[in-house]
């Protein structure tokens, strides 16, 4: 009997200390400020943060009659832009000018300003990976330009400009580069990091009424270590990505073995591989690259796909993709040089005996290693017509 | 636990204060055999039935010199076998009888009655009338006659009210015991199938009938459930409920360790796996235990319908009770601690419903819940054609205006009627309840610590369960203690011809089915 009144004694000590410890990290919902984007910049020597707040009373939702009110605009957001000293006292001094409490976890993309990238990412690295809220799965892009200008754009598909920069991340790459896999490559040796990069664009010719600016990914951003060192266009940037066996159901324009125009061929499933070669000092990278094509246009009027005539399209097509490569390479390796396809990380994992020989020198060496580009691509699916659908008969190019 | 507790209670009472008898003081009369005279008969009568007018007595003539008294109460005994099998035989002799013939002596032969007892004494004597029998005292005769006249107006067998099922019998019990017992007996035509029959209760003698397979059910356990009612001592037993909390071994914990069925099928089948099932008279429903907390997630059409719909109704189910039991604490614990845990759009539009709303997370839970289960109770105890007025009015007032008047948001409207579709997927009333009562404790807890707080819910629950026996069977048994054979019939129900054992719970002749069946797969191969 003591002993149940004993145990009964505990159990009741024990269920007190759940209500005396509770409660500490409690947030009601509508106590917090949802972070949706984050744009930094630098402004002479101070850092410029840009919150993009999400204003859920005005996001429109069907259950949020009664709740909210008020008519300031119809946007789903609002900015709060302030500088100071460090990244972490921008984020203080954004505090200081509103009633809720930060809240970044739901931040997934990060804009960094041109010129901040080209003075170095490093320094705010480590606030935006020890805080766990905020999380290493967000993107980084690199701006032209000033980030802020790129967040505050009215991009009217998606509720938010950083959400629309997400979703064009994820349309350029099968895994755009998150924060993790930024932070990794400008920490491993033999691969230099490079970022989306992301401009404002108008979406209709800027003289025709009701223009909205919206967002536009157009090539990327090579660094490095963690330093910007330039951009490269979009044609390029493409075949680079599509290098790294990274690309997204990418569509490539080959022009048509006979007769005028060109055809485009969509790279449905493509995979890459790195195979490199030392001899003699000398190194050679081999990118092979497999990929099935499907046919997703014919503008030219080209008409024979018979199998011998099939060859001869990927064979157009292979020497497509082998100048596209080729002309990128020769801009990370010449212009920057950057080896941001991790040429030298190859050597590090396939033949390390060699790579602790080149290693410092890696440097040196990586502009004038010789790449040689391979694809196999199977052409699978030319569509259900054979033949240009729009033209005569007799102005179809055969043999 | 139970014979711990009424072992305390006993000691105490005998300590503190003088032991009083159980039960009314009964007339002096009663100890009395029965007496000699048709006058003393009367007296006697009159005075054990003092101020009972549903008591009839009847003067009747056995033979022309033999004065008899019929007493019954009126009501419970069925008139016209008194008419037709009693008073006309008696009747149609007196008639018959010669003068000059002594008379004939009076036997069970002449009454066309099938149960007839002998009694000497005024205290069974009046037991017999109280138990629908008819009397019959013959002046100048020591003994008397009881004649079982049961009869009176009792429900018929209708279909369940509360275990209704697509596919299966549409039989259920009624409130008398004999049909009850009978119901089981059509289902179970075999010797071993036994009622053990007890009264219990000082006034209102209840019949309490204990039934179960001899050669299936472990006799240890049949020794323990004799044991234990026959402890019982009360005055009334009313509904089985009574005896299930007299007689359980956890009575301080929430989970149901017996269950209870309107189904003869449902007892049948239990039987069959080794269980016990009791029958009060007068209730409708039958106890049946030990059970398993896999039991109390089962329904009998689980066994009706082919396995692969059983599964997935079964499936369907866990997972509700799941939901029943925690989602009102997950959307409290997750808005108000862990606001990250959720895709962005989804906690936006949460927030965007909860902006307007005044109260915390885990007051405006409780508000509906406690509103919901309001709403349940009213439905319940309101007579039928109010009951559709409630529920409307319910569902507009919570429903819509709570959230139009900014009250509530509207995903709580959601989480909650979730959680009320939820708990009735419980096909046991009695566990559902329990899983009701838990998620209030659940909900503050989640509210105190967000899924931590779930998290110690869970494993007190657990460790309740796991530590928890039903007459000596573990509560999860099955998973806990593991057994091979029992997990067939827990997670998933196997196909008939697959579930060839009985479960582990009972201890001798496991095997229920011939393993080579035919139609099993494993059967055709040798065709």
């Amino acid at each position: 009997m003591v002993l149940i009144h004993k145990r009964r004694a505990v159990a009741i000590l024990l269920l007190c200390t759940i209500f005396i410890s509770g409660c500490w990290d409690r947030k009601e919902i509508n106590d917090i400020a949802f972070v949706i984007g984050l744009a930094i910049d630098k402004e002479k020597d101070n850092y410029r943060t840009s919150l993009q707040i999400a204003l859920p009373g005005q996001s429109g939702s069907a259950g949020s009659e009664g709740g909210g009110g008020g008519t300031s605009g119809d946007k789903s957001w609002f900015m709060l832009s302030n500088t100071a000293k460090t990244l972490r006292g921008t984020s203080i001094e954004g505090q200081k000018a509103l009633s809720r409490e930060l809240y970044y976890a739901h931040r997934r993309t990060m804009l960094i300003g041109e010129e901040l990238a080209r003075d170095g990412v490093a320094p705010m690295l480590d606030l935006l990976t020890r805080y766990p809220l905020n999380r290493l799965s967000a993107l980084p892009i690199v701006t032209r330009g000033s980030a802020y200008k790129v967040l505050d754009t009215d991009a009217p598909i998606e509720k938010f400009p950083s959400e629309m920069v997400r979703e064009l991340c994820f349309l350029n790459m099968r895994k755009p580069r998150s924060l993790k896999t930024f932070t990794d490559a400008i920490l491993s040796e033999g691969v230099d990091p490079f970022l989306p990069v992301a401009s404002t664009a108008d979406n209709v010719p800027s003289n025709w009424k009701d223009v909205k600016t919206n967002i536009k990914l157009d090539g990327i951003a090579i660094f490095k270590k963690d330093k910007l060192v330039g951009m490269i266009e979009k044609a390029p940037a493409d075949a680079l990505i599509l290098a790294m066996g990274e690309a997204n159901e990418p569509e490539v324009m080959v022009k048509a073995p006979r007769g005028n125009g060109d055809v485009f061929i969509k790279l449905n499933e493509n995979n890459s591989s790195l195979h490199p070669h030392v001899a003699n000092g000398k190194v050679t990278v081999t990118i092979k690259l497999y990929a099935k094509g499907v046919m997703v246009d014919n503008e030219s009027n080209y008409g024979d796909l018979r199998d011998q005539e099939m060859m001869s399209l990927t064979q157009a097509l292979h020497q497509k993709i082998e100048e596209d490569i080729k002309e990128g390479v020769r801009l990370i390796q010449k212009q920057y040089p950057a080896d941001i396809l991790g040429l030298g990380r190859s050597i590090h994992q396939q033949i390390p005996k060699e790579w602790k020989k080149i290693k410092d020198r890696w440097d040196d060496i990586y502009p004038d290693v010789k790449v040689i580009v391979e694809p196999h691509i199977i052409i699978e699916n030319v569509g259900v017509i054979n033949k240009p659908i729009g033209l005569q008969e007799e102005d179809i190019v055969h043999d | 636990m139970a014979d711990k507790t009424s072992g305390k209670d006993g000691s105490k009472g005998s300590e503190k204060k003088k032991h009083i008898p159980l039960g009314l003081p009964s007339p002096p009369i009663l100890r009395q055999p029965i007496s000699l005279s048709h006058e003393s008969h009367m007296l006697a009568l009159e005075d054990i039935f003092s101020d009972c007018s549903d008591v009839v007595f009847r003067n009747v003539k056995i033979s022309s010199e033999v004065e008899g008294l019929l007493v019954y109460i009126e009501g419970i005994v069925n008139s016209t076998d008194i008419q037709d099998h009693m008073l006309r035989p008696l009747i149609r002799g007196l008639i018959e009888q010669r003068t000059d013939e002594p008379a004939a002596p009076l036997d069970d032969t002449r009454i066309a009655l099938t149960q007839v007892k002998k009694v000497d004494t005024w205290a069974d004597a009046a037991d017999g009338v109280l138990e629908s029998s008819a009397l019959l005292l013959i002046n100048g005769s020591k003994e008397a006659w009881l004649f079982n006249v049961k009869g009176g107006v009792r429900r018929g067998v209708e279909e369940p009210q509360t275990e209704s099922v697509i596919r299966g019998p549409r039989e259920g019990f009624t409130e008398t015991l004999r049909v009850n017992t009978a119901l089981l007996r059509f289902k179970l035509k075999t010797p071993a199938l036994k009622m053990l029959s007890m009264t219990i209760g000082t006034e209102t003698k209840t019949n309490v009938v204990l039934t179960y397979i001899d050669d299936i059910a472990d006799p240890k356990l049949i020794k323990d459930v004799k044991k234990r009612l026959n402890k019982i001592k009360i005055d009334g037993i009313l509904e089985t409920g009574y005896i299930e909390e007299l007689i359980e071994d956890h009575p301080y914990s929430p989970f149901p360790q017996m269950h209870y069925t309107e189904r003869p099928d449902t007892v049948a089948g239990n039987l069959l796996e080794g269980r016990f099932a009791i029958f009060v008279d007068g209730s409708p429903f039958a106890l049946i235990a030990p059970v398993t907390m896999w039991q109390m997630l089962q329904a009998s059409e689980d066994y009706y319908e082919r396995f692969f719909i059983s599964n997935l109704v079964r499936w369907i189910r866990f997972l509700f009770v799941a939901i029943a039991l925690f989602l009102p604490a997950l959307y409290i614990a997750i808005t108000t601690f862990h606001q990250d845990m959720l895709p962005t759009t989804l906690i936006l539009s949460i927030a965007g419903a909860r902006e307007a709303i005044p109260f915390p997370a885990l007051v405006e839970a409780l508000i509906m819940e406690l509103s919901f289960e309001a709403l349940r109770e009213a439905g319940v105890r309101l007579p039928k054609t109010v009951g559709q007025a409630v529920s409307i009015l319910g569902a507009l007032v919570i429903g819509q205006a709570a959230v139009q008047a900014g009250i509530v948001s509207a995903p709580m409207v959601i989480i909650v009627s979730m959680t009320g579709i939820a708990s009735f997927t419980i096909p046991r009333f009695n566990f559902a309840i329990t899983v009701r009562l838990l998620r209030f404790p659940i909900m503050l807890l989640a509210g105190a610590l967000g899924l931590y707080g779930i998290v110690i819910g869970l494993v007190l629950i657990s460790v309740h369960l796991t530590q928890m026996t039903s007459f000596g069977v573990p509560y999860l048994s099955g998973l806990s203690p593991y057994s091979k054979t029992d997990t067939k019939d827990i997670v998933i129900r196997t196909p008939w011809w697959k579930m060839i054992h009985r479960p582990s719970t009972v201890h001798r002749d496991q095997q229920r089915m011939n393993d080579k069946i035919n139609g099993s797969p494993e059967a055709e191969e040798g065709w």
